[in-house]
């Protein structure tokens, strides 16, 4: 028997998939001992070989796959638990870093915001005189002379990682590697990254950002895998723990020691990577997926079968260059808080409730109406199944909240209180999904909504109608998306070439793609991936000659040739009247590229889904209870089936408005809606037309 | 009561602002210049379809006030003519609302089956208006040498695109492609918003909607009205002066009175013969500007909010100037001190408010205006601003200013990166950074702003013209708080910098040449490729007596290095060890206590308070 397991370790509890040959699934969790996190991993697994009734070196001996993300390496960030860090930089450019392009708050007018703190004070930043130009030319050569003393000021500090990052690095990086190869003689404990090696693209404050994040998780995180890798190998693993990246994709342990920054925001990535595999699975190409938990909405989009990337990406405050799966967080979840502005606006969030006190209901003291209050007062979610029957909620807490802080002041019901609060934060929950969708170019009636996490499958049927969406999914995993899509990742290695090339000049394009699949290829065969089991994809930022903001364009892998270029730049513009409307493409401007990039992906092992023929059929042999619930729509009371999503058979088919309690979540089915259940346990709810 | 019930409203208020967002990443994304992209300098408006502003700028927001202007005008003069579908009107003249004529307003009509039911317009900064210089004019006169004016003018009839008006435009304008693609991206944006709208009011009906702008505005308004009646009722007086070619008197008294603020001018100086004018859209805009970002950031922004605000500005001074005075430098030099002006009386005000802790000192200003121009290192004509917005924040009430900041009421513009400069510009950068000890000293410290050195790279020569304001008057302290660094350029003639980098990259210092001071208005001139030029910005005005910063505050400083030892002992009478870095506490309180005595036995003129 062969196992492939994926584990999510995020900030409150660790998720764990197991798959076994037999496309058997089992889903796990525990709360995340952020203290030790290495026993917290062996305890899951430990966890997960009892469940089989075998011993942890038992199943690990027959572990075929183990992947592994976590939401961990952004928590230490935020709470500052990482490596003392100094930063060499070209003379003249100490404070890039703390300058930070000068952007204040995003789109506030409030003179009292405060930037976001510099990553590091100016007393860890030392210049070293060099100079590369635009061309990548040597102004200055590199002062070798005052390296020794920089770093010893640095050490002195009691610095355990160095980042650098000289101007135009990425066009000439022989400075950066001889800081490296002196750091690496003179004092082989200090971990150092290059901004080359990093992110090799243009835009400075951007790079040093991120190599200055990679310094600081390098040491930490290193020291974490390495222990975590030797007690698995103690322990009888025979096989290397993948590691999910932020961009999607895993990679053996050995290449995130050193690249850590790639482990960001790599949890929610893998809920990502899940929502594709749904793509597939489903023929469903256009998919946007939300998970909505007690705090935020995570949303993110499946276009024609891809998820989109981001280049640049917000963490902690910082814009840094690191291609990650787009996911858009916003401040909306069950413990948002209702209240009113001006005594007469209704208004949920930004702030929230979060965990301690909770909302009301949850008995510790909250008394604010919160967004899962509302959902209790409606009857949909069951006050005496809340985590299956763990954690009994209290529904009269929740009625007071409401009456008090919202329906006496706007003169309405309770029940109309706590369905305007619905309304509100699945409107501003819409604006997010807006954000992410017509920002884009992308209309979301063209997509189907899929919806995960503890709240999603309560609020997404709403969502749906309020986009005009007309088909909602809530996949069998729902309560363990991300640890599904960790274990599901394919190996990939991500590669950029930072040129500003005209479009027609084929020979340095060509050049440069091959340059970076000679890369790809030599890196995926030292880790064992056959060649038939390879895959390169390309895609070309090219712009109009002189914009500053580029669009990226998918190209063919072969090579190109002036007829390819012209078709690039064809497609390129239709791009671009759909993204801008009538009027806007200029030609004449002629077309450039700015940076080439590369995937170079080793196919891998894929567990097995379970699957059944569905057979049409009523539910009702998971019938659980009726009860009331409110339904904005009818503005009544509405009396409901309830039905227990663990029976449910697959072929069952609902008509709204209908229930389905998970152990973890619930999901509600509106009236003039109906659902089915498909042969893979997936919640397929459809809106009528 | 309302009509609109309130949860549909949110939704639409929401909606409309989020679409204003999206129309501005619209243009962001389409857009060349580096101004447009990188500092944002940009503003995108929705008004209903009685013109009235609904949605203010959510990015540059005093773009938001001067599109009202422009619309109304736009308005009046097609009035006969009339307004169809699918039209998009351009203007950039000063008299019909532009901040200044660099400054290009795109504004359309947005229509559902044929009925008007919102306006949308944006307004970016464009980099030339076949003017005597590129850019501004720091030398002009009259407005005749400044470029061309557009009053409002269709550039898109009935969707199709004014090929003729464009080319016209694209033919006289120095940097053609980067402004057409501009121009393009302005289309674009207010494409995007269109057809949001549209759906918008498709899903909720016209009447909703309508419903719905009522109420925006008049909520705003209430809540403006409720928060000016915490403002203790009084006159507060503030002078500022502009530093030119010769020295300008500007003041301004606001009046608190019940619900309503007027900004009286009263008392500013005679138009300028120079370019620092400002019309009175420009000046009213950054009045609304600062009313924004001081009193009522929490307020969703729109025309309800300024209903209760009255500004009065006496015709043909420098803040209200009437052809044929040229006012090309409106945007940074005459607006910016309408900014400082209305900072300085409005948190008089806030001070004795309840809501003290948000009164500023002043902002650094003075706009280091480095125009460059020439062939760049590719051989194409370019317009090179190689000075961006680094000035230092004014402190405030309960916290140090921003270290290099963008001017108090730009709230969203940012900086390119240095890279990007020298791909598109033939310069190299051998310094960007803070300019130490350039903010106002202070309990709470006013920001630093930053310096730079550039000199030519891969071309031989470039045409140059500077033209600041800020040389002489700096950015002013409050409550006892000191006032920051002036600013400064200076040129340094035939160097050995060439010579110099290929051992090191040089200090400033160390470089040796002819060393000129640039006058605040110079004579153009060529640069060479051994020259050099350093500049550097206003740093921010301090908060509070000096005295009462910790002497910990002014060691951390020191040592972080945003304060020298020097300064320490001079300004916050804080001795700090040269060695270790630590305090003499001894020293520093034999050396306050001095200075305590001193200041009580005399009457010491304080500025602020």
């Amino acid at each position: 028997m062969g196992y492939s397991i994926g584990i999510d370790v995020g900030g409150t509890f660790t998720d764990t998939v197991v798959f076994n040959d037999r496309g058997e699934v089992g889903i796990y969790k525990i709360p995340t001992m952020t203290e030790d996190l290495a026993s917290g991993f062996m305890r899951s697994l430990s966890e997960v070989a009892s469940s089989y009734g075998l011993t942890l070196q038992e199943l690990l001996k027959h572990v075929d796959k183990l992947a592994y993300g976590t939401t961990f390496a952004t928590n230490m960030l935020i709470e500052g638990k990482v490596a003392k860090t100094g930063l060499i930089t070209t003379k003249g450019f100490r404070d890039t870093l703390p300058i930070a392009r000068i952007s204040r708050e995003y789109l506030d007018f409030d003179l009292q915001v405060e930037r976001p703190p510099s990553l590091l004070p100016r007393s860890f930043i030392e210049e070293i005189s060099e100079r590369v130009d635009y061309a990548g030319h040597i102004v200055t050569g590199l002062d070798m002379d005052s390296l020794e003393s920089v770093i010893q000021r640095l050490e002195r500090k009691g610095v355990e990682a160095i980042a650098v990052c000289l101007l135009w690095s990425f066009k000439n990086s022989s400075h950066e590697s001889k800081i490296k190869k002196f750091i690496e003689d003179t004092y082989p404990d200090m971990y150092i990254s290059l901004s080359t090696e990093i992110a090799p693209i243009i835009g400075e404050y951007e790079r040093t950002a991120v190599v200055v994040m990679n310094s600081m998780l390098g040491p930490p995180i290193k020291k974490w895998l390495l222990e975590l890798s030797s007690r698995l190998k103690t322990s009888g693993l025979q096989i290397p723990l993948l590691i999910m990246q932020s961009s999607g994709g895993v990679t053996p342990t050995e290449d995130a020691y050193l690249k850590p920054v790639t482990l960001i925001n790599s949890g929610p990535a893998g809920g990502t990577i899940a929502s594709k595999y749904f793509s597939d699975l489903l023929s469903l190409p256009n998919l946007i997926c939300i998970d909505m938990g007690g705090t935020s909405l995570d949303v993110s989009l499946i276009t024609e079968g891809q998820y989109s990337t981001s280049l640049v990406s917000r963490v902690i405050g910082h814009n840094i260059f690191m291609p990650m799966v787009d996911v858009h967080s916003v401040g909306s979840g069950g413990g948002s808080i209702a209240w009113l502005d001006m005594g007469t606006r209704l208004k949920v969030g930004p702030q929230s409730a979060g965990a301690q006190p909770g909302p009301a209901c949850y008995g510790r003291g909250g008394v604010e109406a919160t967004v899962t209050d509302a959902d209790v007062v409606l009857g949909r979610i069951n006050a005496d199944y809340f985590l299956g029957g763990e954690m009994p909620l209290n529904r009269d807490l929740a009625e007071r909240a409401i009456y008090e802080k919202i329906a006496v002041p706007l003169g309405m019901s309770t029940m109309q209180a706590a369905a305007g609060i619905c309304q509100i934060v699945d409107s501003n929950m819409t604006d997010a999904i807006r954000l992410v969708t017509v920002q884009k170019g992308y209309d979301p009636r063209d997509y189907a909504l899929l919806a995960f996490g503890g709240a999603g499958p309560t609020h997404v049927s709403a969502l749906a109608r309020e986009l005009g969406i007309k088909t909602v999914i809530i996949p069998f995993l729902a309560t363990a998306q991300s640890a599904f899509g960790i274990v599901n990742s394919d190996i990939v290695h991500n590669f950029s070439i930072s040129d500003l090339v005209e479009l027609d000049d084929h020979q340095r394009i060509n050049q440069h793609f091959e340059s970076m699949e000679r890369k790809g290829f030599d890196i995926l065969k030292r880790e064992q991936i056959n060649e038939e089991n390879m895959v390169m994809v390309r895609y070309a930022d090219m712009r109009y000659k002189g914009q500053a903001h580029e669009v990226t364009m998918p190209v063919p892998v072969k090579l190109l040739n002036s007829d390819d270029l012209d078709q690039l730049a064809d497609r390129f513009e239709e791009k671009y009247l759909q993204l801008y409307g009538s009027g806007t493409v200029f030609r004449t401007a002629g077309f450039e590229v700015v940076t080439l990039r590369m995937d170079a992906i080793g196919k891998i092992l894929k567990p097995l889904l379970p699957q059944v023929k569905p057979e049409r059929c009523d539910p009702s042999s998971a019938f659980k209870m009726q009860r009331s619930i409110f339904f904005e729509e009818e503005q009544t009371l509405v009396t409901t089936s309830v039905y227990d999503a663990r029976k449910l058979k697959p072929g069952s088919v609902i008509e709204g408005p209908a229930i389905v309690e998970y152990h973890g979540t619930t999901a509600v089915i509106h009236p003039r809606q109906h659902a089915r259940v498909d042969g893979y346990s997936n919640l397929i709810m459809e809106w009528e037309e | 009561m309302s009509s609109v019930d309130p949860i549909t409203l949110e939704i639409i208020q929401n909606r409309l602002t989020q679409i204003g967002r999206e129309a501005g990443v619209a243009m962001i994304r389409a857009a060349a210049s580096l101004i447009a992209v990188g500092s944002k300098d940009l503003g995108f408006n929705i008004a209903d379809h009685l013109g009235r502003t609904v949605v203010y700028s959510v990015w540059m927001p005093r773009h938001g006030t001067t599109l009202a202007y422009m619309l109304r005008s736009s308005i009046e003069r097609f009035k006969e003519e009339g307004i169809y579908p699918d039209d998009m009107i351009m203007v950039n003249n000063p008299y019909d609302g532009a901040l200044h004529l660099l400054d290009i307003a795109i504004i359309a009509p947005v229509h559902y089956h044929n009925e008007l039911i919102a306006w949308v317009g944006c307004a970016t900064h464009h980099l030339d208006m076949r003017g005597m210089r590129p850019g501004w004019c720091p030398d002009a006169t009259n407005w005749y040498q400044e470029g061309i004016i557009f009053r409002p003018i269709k550039i898109v009839k009935q969707g199709e695109l004014n090929e003729e008006l464009f080319d016209f435009l694209m033919y006289n304008v120095r940097v053609p492609r980067q402004q057409g693609l501009d121009l393009k991206a302005q289309i674009a944006a207010n494409n995007v918003a269109k057809e949001k709208i549209v759906k918008l009011v498709d899903r909720y009906s016209v009447d909703t909607v309508k419903a719905c702008y009522e109420e925006i505005i008049a909520f705003s308004e209430a809540k403006t009205r409720k928060r000016i009646r915490t403002l203790p009722e009084g006159r507060y007086e503030a002078v500022e002066y502009l530093d030119y070619d010769k020295v300008y008197t500007l003041r301004c008294a606001l009046i608190v009175k019940g619900d309503t603020l007027t900004f009286d001018f009263t008392g500013t100086d005679p138009q300028a013969q120079s370019y620092v004018n400002s019309a009175l859209a420009c000046t009213v805009a950054n009045v609304h500007n600062i009313v924004t970002c001081l009193l009522i950031p929490d307020i969703p922004a729109n025309e309800g909010c300024f209903r209760p605000i009255d500004v009065i500005v006496p015709e043909e001074t420098v803040l209200n100037c009437k052809p044929p005075a040229p006012c090309s430098g409106a945007s940074t030099i005459g607006g910016w001190k309408a900014q400082a002006l209305a900072i300085d009386v409005l948190s008089k005000a806030l001070a004795r408010s309840p809501d003290w802790w948000r009164a500023n000192a002043g902002w650094g200003s003075g706009w280091v205006n480095l125009t460059l121009s020439g062939l760049d290192q590719y051989g194409r004509p370019g317009v090179f601003i190689a000075m961006g917005t680094n000035q230092g924040g004014g402190a405030r009430a309960t916290k140090d200013g921003f270290d290099v900041s963008n001017p108090a009421g730009s709230t969203n513009s940012s900086i390119p990166n240095i890279e990007d400069n020298e791909q598109r510009y033939p310069c190299l950068y051998l310094k960007r950074s803070l300019s130490i000890d350039s903010g106002g000293a202070g309990q709470y410290r006013g920001g630093l702003s930053s310096e730079m050195v550039i000199t030519l790279h891969d071309v031989s020569k470039l045409d140059c013209f500077s033209g600041y304001v800020g040389g002489k008057v700096p950015a002013s302290g409050f409550a006892h708080g000191l006032p920051g660094a002036t600013s400064s350029v200076v040129l340094k003639r035939h160097t050995n910098v060439k010579e110099l980098l290929k051992s090191r990259v040089p200090d400033i210092e160390e470089i040796e040449g002819e060393e000129i001071e640039l006058p605040q208005v110079s004579e153009p001139f060529v640069i060479g490729s051994n020259d050099c030029l350093y500049a550097r910005s206003q740093g921010g005005g301090g908060y509070g007596d000096p005295l009462e910063r910790t002497p910990e505050m002014v060691q951390k400083d020191v040592i972080e290095g945003y304060c020298s030892i020097k300064e320490a002992e001079s300004k916050y009478k804080v001795v700090i060890l040269p060695e270790s870095l630590d305090i003499d506490s001894e020293a520093t309180q034999k050396l306050r206590r001095k200075v305590k005595r001193k200041a009580t036995k005399s009457t010491v003129k304080r500025s602020g308070l």
